[in-house]
């Protein structure tokens, strides 16, 4: 399987949309910090998480008796790339921007 | 190529890691660790300021801003000192590991900021059958 179907089939799902909107808020949690923020079984986060894995989106690291969970963001920036060229993405930027301010008011 | 970076007080566990950024690159590791240790290379890619490492335990290292960076920083009325950012080298292993400490030089005017970090970079072989 290509890296970039295994990033596009891991967000298509709004559960690992929000386990890395709570990574994206505060990285490194444990899976017992994340599996009180989302209405699912232990075993289901687990399995979101492990999607989410293969797909290079989270990556695990030890610390001590604990397991953080950390946003890794460098496959979106490559599906940016991928579209978004040096010469267009301060054009596209600049309607991001807008649409973000506009919306938080 | 792996990218750890830690921040704090070591505790028992060791640093405590903070942001961990990982990429497959379908090159050799010792591509990968010549284009992050040759300020010739490594120049390239960030914030655009070469950096060179005395590659043992110990050694010296620093990030020294290209003339683009010094220009923008000059625009933005940030004055730029010499050296950008400053560390010690902890742990050489090539082309596998490099384990440095890092303390930014550059903010607006004021003192440099106190909160050293540190930093893990590993190159690594991709697993056989892994993508990329």
């Amino acid at each position: 399987v290509a890296d970039d179907d295994l990033v596009f089939r891991a967000l298509a799902d709004p559960t690992r949309r929000l386990l890395l909107d709570l990574l994206f808020a505060r990285d490194g949690r444990t899976l017992t910090e994340l599996e009180q923020e989302v209405e699912m079984t232990r075993f289901g986060v687990m399995k979101h998480l492990r999607v989410l894995e293969d797909a290079g989106l989270v990556v695990r690291r030890r610390h001590g008796r604990e397991t953080l969970h950390f946003l890794n963001p460098v496959p979106i920036r490559l599906v940016h790339d991928r579209w978004i060229g040096k010469y267009t993405e301060h054009g596209v930027a600049m309607l991001a921007d807008l649409k973000h301010d506009q919306e938080e008011q | 190529v792996t990218t750890e970076t830690t921040q704090g007080a070591t505790t028992a566990a060791g640093p405590r890691p903070v942001q961990v950024h990982s990429v497959y690159i379908k090159a050799t590791p010792e591509r990968i660790w010549q284009a992050i240790t040759d300020p010739e290379w490594n120049g390239r890619y960030g914030y655009g300021a070469p950096s060179t490492f005395e590659l043992q335990p110990g050694g010296a290292f620093r990030s020294v801003p290209g003339p683009a960076m010094i220009e923008g920083a000059r625009q933005m009325g940030w004055p730029l000192p010499d050296t950008a950012v400053d560390g010690e080298v902890v742990e050489v292993d090539p082309p596998h590991r490099l384990v440095q400490t890092w303390r930014w030089r550059w903010t607006r005017g004021r003192r440099p900021r106190g909160s050293p970090g540190s930093s893990t970079r590993s190159p690594r072989a991709a697993d056989p059958g892994s993508a990329g």
